[in-house]
C-alpha cells in the first residue's frame, strides 16, 4: 500500500493600507492608533470573510462529512493543515466558528496540524542561529498547543523554503520532519515519493510532488490543458502507477473554491477523489507523521544555504521574494530593524514588525513576467509591483522613524548604535594599504561576526591604525564603544590575543545596548 | 555527389511524443507479455524516465488500448498490446 | 540452392516493404525448387517455427531487451546469431541473404564463421530515411549500413534512386549493385466478394473513395494529403478520404483532419488485416502516394495490380514505378495544391483514367512478378556462389 498524504496550506496576510500616510499622523502620539492604520482592515476582513464563505468553509464541511461518512464504513481518511498564526488571528476576529470547525476536525483525528512560522515570514533565511526564525516557529507551536491541544511534529516552512540551516535549526527545535518542494534540482534523478534524511542532522524530510500537486492546484480548470477535463478517476490511476511509497500532495487550502471556483467541479473531483482512495487497495490516506513513523529514509537531502529551494513559480528558489531590487532593499530594510525592535522591547512594535515580515508583501513586489507573473498579479492587492513596493516603504519609514522615536523616549538611545548604516559608510576591510578584502560591514554586529572570522593579519592592520575605533566614533557615533576599541588597541596586542580582546569589547557592548528590551516571545 | 532532396523537412523534425516514446522503450525490453509484464516501479527502474510522467503516460497509453494491464500478486503490471507492438514497428522501415 | 534469409520483419510482423518483399521472394523461390530458412523476431502471437507456404520460418526470442533501440538491435542480433549458428550445425547453407541494416551484425558474422557467401539487400538508407545523419545513433546505422555493403558479395536495390544513393553514398563499385525491383502478388487481387456492401463500411452510394494506405509517418506524407482534401472537395463533393494504417503521427493527423473543417470527410481505419486491405484497393476509386520519401513504393504497385488509377509524388523509386500520363499521375511532392490536381485529373476524366489503369496492369504483370524477381535473384546468388 502506497501512502497518499494531501496537506492543505491555510494563511491571510495583514494587507496593507493603500491610502497610508505619516503626514495624517504627523501629531498622534499613540503609536497604536498610527500602527493600526498600517493594515487596511477593511479590506482584509473583506476577503478574509469572502474566502470563508466560498472556500475554508465548504471545504472543512466538506472533509468533515466525507470523514465521518467514511469512518462508518470502516474505511480511514485523514489529512493534515498547515494553519498560519495570520490566519488564526484573523479567523479569530471575523469567522470564530471556522476555528471550532477545525477544532472538531483536529479532536476527531481527521486532521494533522502542521508547524510553521507564525507570521508566514521568510525568517529562516536569515540572522546568527535563526534566534527570530525559531522564535515565530515556537509562537506558532503554542498557538497550535493553546488551541487544538497539540504540537506540531512537522514543520513546513513558508511557502516550502528550505536549506540545511533551516533543516538545522527545525532539527534542534525537535520537529520529526520538514515537508518541502521535491524539486528536479535538489532530487538529482531520485523519485520525490520516498521519505529522505536532512545532510548533516537527524531531521526527515517529506517531499511534495509538484506535478500531482499543481495538476489540481494549478491545471485543474485549464481548458488548454491536454489532460483536462481532470476527472478523480484518471487522477487517482495516476497515483496508484505513480512509482514509490509516499505521495505528497501539498496544495493552497485556496484551491478549493477560491483558485477554482465551485463551478469548475472542484469540490465534486475532492469528494470523488477521497472516496476513491480510501476505497484504493493500493493506497491508504497517510498524515506527514504517519509517514514518517512507516518508511524508512532512502537518501539524503543536501540544499546549501546559497541553493535555497520553495514551491514557488518555475524557478522554485527565492526568486519570488527576493528576485528584484525592490525587494531586496525591503527585505534588507526590515531585517535591520530586528537589534532596535528587541532593544525596545514592547511587544506592539514586535507585532506590528513582524506582521510586516510576511512573505506576501514581497511577494507582491514581483516583476516576474509570463505564467509565474500572472500568479503574482493574481494575489497583488495593489496595481502593481511598483504601489506595493511604495505602500510598503510609505509604511516601513513610518515605523523605523517610530521605533527611534519611541527608543529616545524611552531612554534605549544607544539603541541606534545597533542600526546599519547606508553601504556607502561601510567599513571595508584591508589585508595591508591599499589591499581591499571585499569585506565590508555595515553594522556593529556584521562587525563583531567579520572579526570572528577575518584574517588575524586585518585585524592588526587596522588596530594599528586605530580605524575601528575611528568607524565606531564616526561613522556609527558611539563614543563609549569607540573608546574602549582605542583603548584596547593601544595595548599593543597582536595575534589572537588581539583578536579576542576586540571581540569582548564588541560583545559586552552589543549585549549592554540590547539586554535592557527581553523579547516578549520565549 | 549526389544530393538527396528534402521535401517536407519541418515533419522530419518533429520530436516524437512522449507516450510512444515510452511504447517503444517497453517494447523494445520485450515487455509485450502477460508473462513479462512490468510494475510502475519496475519500469522506472529499469527505463530512466521521469518516474512521475511513468504513471500518466501509461494512463495515455491504456486508453488508447497500446498497454494492458493486469494484476499480480496485489500488484499491477503493464505490457504492451499486439496494437501496441504494431504502432512500434511504424517507427521503422 | 540452400538459402538463410535474414530479416527482423515477416509477416504477421509487418513494418514497411521488406515483410511484404522477404514474404514474396521467399515464397517464389521455394515454388522454384529452392531451400529457403527464414530467419526473422518473435511476435505475440506467432509460432517460433511454422512452415508458410514451403518457407520454413524461424522466428527468434529477445531473450533480453533493453529500453535503447540501438542496444535492443545489437542484443536480438545476438540471439539471430545464436539460433543461425544453430541451424547451421545441422545442415549448412549455400548462401546468407540480409535485409537491411537490422541484421548486419548477425548476417555478418554468419558470413564468417560459414564462409558463405552474402548478398546484402538496401531497402532504404539512414541518410535517406532521416533527411541527412543527425545524432549519434544515425551515425552508427550508417555505419552499419555501409559496412554491410562492404562486407558482401553482391548488394541488391529496389531502385535506380536507391541504386545512385548507395554507390555514390556509400561509394560503393557500380558492378556490385543490382537492381531487382519488388514485386506484387497480382493473384490476391482476383477476388470475388460484395463490392457495394463492402464500401458501405467507409461511405455511403454516391461517395466516392480515395485511399491512403502507409505507415502514419512523416515520409509518408499524408499530412499534404489532408490539406488537399478541402481543395479536391471543392470540385468533387462526392469525394471521402480513407487512410489506411497506423503510425505514430495518427493522434496529431487527426486534430489535422479536424482542423480541415471536414472531419467527416475523412476516416481512419487504423491497421487493417491483409484480406480487408485487399477489399479496401478493390473498392477504392484513386489510390493517392503522398510520399516524401519512397526508395520503392509497393503501395503504388498493389493499387495498379488492383486495377485503381494511381496519384504518387514524385520522388525517388516511386517515380520509377509510375509514369505520368501512361500508368499513373504524378504531382509535385509535399504539395497539397498539386495533389489535388492530381486526383481531380482522374476523378474528372474516367476515360483517361480507364486507359491508365490498363497500361498499368499490363505493366505489372509483365515486370513486377515475384516469380520473375526470384529468378533475376537466383542469378544474384549463382554469381556469388561461383
Amino acid at each position: 500500500m502506497k501512502d497518499f498524504c494531501m496537506i492543505l496550506e491555510f494563511h491571510q496576510p495583514y494587507r496593507l493600507n493603500r491610502n497610508f500616510n505619516s503626514l495624517y499622523y504627523a501629531g498622534e502620539e499613540d503609536f497604536r492608533k498610527v500602527f493600526d492604520a498600517y493594515f487596511d482592515d477593511g479590506l482584509n476582513e473583506l476577503i478574509f470573510r469572502g474566502v470563508t464563505r466560498r472556500c475554508y468553509l465548504p471545504l472543512s464541511e466538506l472533509i468533515l462529512e466525507q470523514a465521518e461518512r467514511l469512518r462508518r464504513e470502516g474505511k480511514e481518511f485523514r489529512l493534515a493543515y498547515s494553519l498560519s498564526g495570520l490566519f488564526i488571528e484573523q479567523c479569530k476576529r471575523w469567522e470564530p466558528k471556522l476555528i471550532e470547525l477545525i477544532g472538531e476536525l483536529v479532536d476527531l483525528g481527521y486532521v494533522e496540524l502542521l508547524g510553521q512560522t507564525y507570521y508566514h515570514s521568510l525568517s529562516g533565511l536569515y540572522g546568527p542561529e535563526r534566534i527570530e526564525f525559531k522564535r515565530q516557529v515556537e509562537m506558532h507551536s503554542s498557538l497550535m498547543d493553546g488551541l487544538f491541544g497539540l504540537k506540531p511534529e512537522v514543520f513546513e516552512n513558508t511557502e516550502c523554503l528550505y536549506n540545511m540551516s533551516i533543516a538545522r535549526a527545525i532539527d534542534d527545535m525537535g520537529f520529526e520532519g520538514i515537508v518541502t518542494e521535491g524539486a528536479d534540482r535538489i532530487l538529482k534523478g531520485r523519485s520525490p515519493n520516498y521519505v529522505y534524511r536532512a545532510k548533516g542532522c537527524g531531521l526527515k524530510v517529506l517531499l511534495r510532488n509538484y506535478r500531482l500537486s499543481d495538476d489540481i492546484g494549478f491545471r485543474f480548470s485549464s481548458r488548454s490543458w491536454c489532460e483536462w477535463p481532470l476527472t478523480s478517476e484518471k487522477y487517482v490511476r495516476w497515483i496508484e502507477w505513480t512509482p514509490g511509497e509516499s505521495i505528497v500532495v501539498f496544495i493552497d487550502s485556496e484551491t478549493f473554491g477560491e483558485h477554482h471556483s465551485r463551478e469548475s467541479g472542484i469540490f465534486d473531483f475532492l469528494k470523488a477523489l477521497i472516496r476513491k482512495i480510501a476505497e484504493s487497495r493500493y493506497l491508504v490516506w497517510s498524515t506527514p507523521s504517519e509517514i514518517l513513523e512507516k518508511r524508512d529514509e532512502r537518501g539524503v537531502i543536501d540544499v546549501d544555504d546559497f541553493s535555497t529551494v520553495s514551491w514557488a513559480d518555475l524557478e522554485r528558489d527565492t526568486s519570488a521574494w527576493l528576485g528584484n531590487g525592490m525587494q531586496l532593499t525591503v527585505y534588507e530594510s526590515i531585517k535591520s530593524l530586528g537589534p532596535l525592535v528587541r532593544s525596545l522591547g514592547d511587544e506592539t512594535f514586535y507585532t506590528v514588525w513582524r506582521r510586516l515580515q510576511s512573505s506576501d508583501h514581497l511577494y507582491y513586489m514581483s516583476t516576474k513576467s509570463g505564467g509565474p507573473g500572472e500568479v503574482h498579479g493574481y494575489f497583488n492587492p495593489y496595481g502593481s509591483p511598483y504601489e506595493a513596493f511604495t505602500v510598503y516603504l510609505r509604511v516601513l519609514a513610518d515605523f523605523e522613524v517610530r521605533l527611534k522615536v519611541r527608543l529616545e523616549e524611552t531612554g534605549r538611545r544607544e539603541a541606534r548604535y545597533l542600526f546599519p548604516v547606508p553601504s556607502d559608510k561601510a567599513f571595508t576591510f584591508y589585508r595591508e594599504f591599499a589591499r581591499s578584502m571585499n569585506l565590508r560591514v555595515r553594522s556593529l554586529h556584521d562587525l563583531l561576526s567579520a572579526l570572528r572570522s577575518v584574517d588575524i593579519k586585518s585585524i592588526e592592520f587596522h588596530s594599528e591604525r586605530g580605524d575601528f575605533g575611528r568607524w565606531v566614533r564616526q561613522v556609527i557615533g558611539d563614543m563609549e564603544l569607540a573608546e574602549v576599541l582605542d583603548e584596547a588597541s593601544s595595548l599593543g596586542l597582536v595575534g589572537e590575543k588581539l583578536r579576542r580582546k576586540l571581540i569582548e569589547a564588541l560583545e559586552a557592548r552589543i549585549a549592554e545596548v540590547e539586554g535592557g528590551g527581553s523579547p516578549i516571545f520565549k | 555527389m549526389h544530393v538527396i532532396m528534402t521535401y517536407g523537412k519541418d515533419s522530419f523534425d518533429r520530436k516524437l511524443p512522449e507516450d510512444f516514446s515510452l511504447l517503444c522503450m517497453l517494447s523494445n525490453l520485450g515487455v509485450t507479455s502477460r508473462e513479462t509484464a512490468l510494475s510502475s516501479e519496475e519500469i522506472a527502474e529499469r527505463i530512466h524516465l521521469q518516474t512521475d510522467s511513468i504513471a500518466r503516460l501509461i494512463t495515455k497509453l491504456i486508453d488508447k488500448g497500446l498497454v494492458a494491464s493486469i494484476e499480480v500478486e496485489n500488484i499491477e503490471k503493464f505490457y504492451v498490446t499486439l496494437d501496441g507492438v504494431r504502432r512500434v514497428l511504424t517507427l521503422y522501415s | 540452392m540452400r538459402i538463410d534469409m535474414l530479416s527482423w520483419e515477416f509477416p504477421p510482423r509487418i513494418v514497411g516493404g521488406i515483410a511484404r518483399h522477404c514474404y514474396g521472394l521467399a515464397r517464389s523461390l521455394v515454388k522454384m525448387g529452392h531451400e529457403v530458412r527464414m530467419i526473422t523476431l518473435e511476435f505475440p502471437g506467432s509460432p517460433d517455427f511454422e512452415y508458410v507456404d514451403g518457407v520454413a520460418v524461424h522466428r527468434v526470442r529477445i531473450e533480453l531487451g533493453h529500453p535503447d533501440f540501438l542496444t535492443w538491435v545489437l542484443l536480438f542480433n545476438h540471439f539471430m546469431e545464436k539460433y543461425a549458428a544453430r541451424l547451421n550445425a545441422g545442415t549448412r547453407s549455400d548462401v546468407i541473404h540480409a535485409h537491411d541494416w537490422l541484421v548486419s551484425a548477425a548476417s555478418i558474422s554468419m558470413k564468417h564463421f560459414l564462409g558463405k557467401p552474402l548478398v546484402f539487400t538496401v531497402h532504404s538508407t539512414e541518410v535517406g530515411r532521416s533527411r541527412g545523419l543527425k545524432g549519434a545513433n544515425s551515425y552508427t546505422i550508417d555505419g552499419l549500413e555501409w559496412w554491410s555493403t562492404f562486407e558482401a558479395s553482391r548488394v541488391i536495390v529496389t531502385s535506380e534512386s536507391m541504386r545512385r544513393e548507395v554507390v555514390e553514398h556509400f561509394r560503393l563499385p557500380p558492378g556490385k549493385v543490382h537492381k531487382i525491383p519488388n514485386g506484387v502478388d497480382v493473384e490476391k487481387f482476383n477476388l470475388e466478394f460484395d463490392r457495394e456492401s463492402f464500401r458501405s463500411r467507409y461511405v455511403s452510394s454516391g461517395e466516392r473513395i480515395v485511399l491512403f494506405v502507409g505507415r502514419l509517418t512523416p515520409q509518408k506524407g499524408v499530412e499534404y494529403l489532408i490539406k488537399a482534401l478541402p481543395m479536391i472537395l471543392q470540385s468533387h463533393p462526392e469525394v471521402k478520404l480513407v487512410i489506411v494504417g497506423d503510425g505514430w503521427m495518427s493522434d496529431d493527423l487527426k486534430r489535422l483532419a479536424r482542423s480541415t473543417g471536414r472531419p467527416e470527410k475523412i476516416y481512419f481505419t487504423g491497421f487493417l488485416p491483409e484480406q480487408d486491405l485487399i477489399k479496401t484497393l478493390l473498392s477504392a476509386d484513386v489510390l493517392v502516394v503522398p510520399s516524401v520519401y519512397e526508395p520503392f513504393g509497393i503501395v503504388a504497385l498493389e493499387g495498379m495490380a488492383a486495377g485503381i488509377p494511381v496519384v504518387a509524388s514524385n520522388v525517388d523509386g516511386l517515380s520509377e514505378v509510375v509514369h505520368h500520363g501512361r500508368n499513373g499521375v504524378l504531382t509535385y511532392p509535399a504539395d497539397p495544391k498539386s495533389i489535388a490536381w492530381g486526383v481531380d485529373r482522374i476523378l474528372s476524366d474516367r476515360d483517361y483514367a480507364k486507359r491508365l489503369v490498363e497500361n498499368a496492369k499490363r505493366e505489372v504483370f509483365r515486370k513486377y512478378s515475384w516469380d520473375a524477381i526470384a529468378r533475376e535473384t537466383i542469378k544474384v546468388y549463382e554469381e556469388v556462389c561461383m
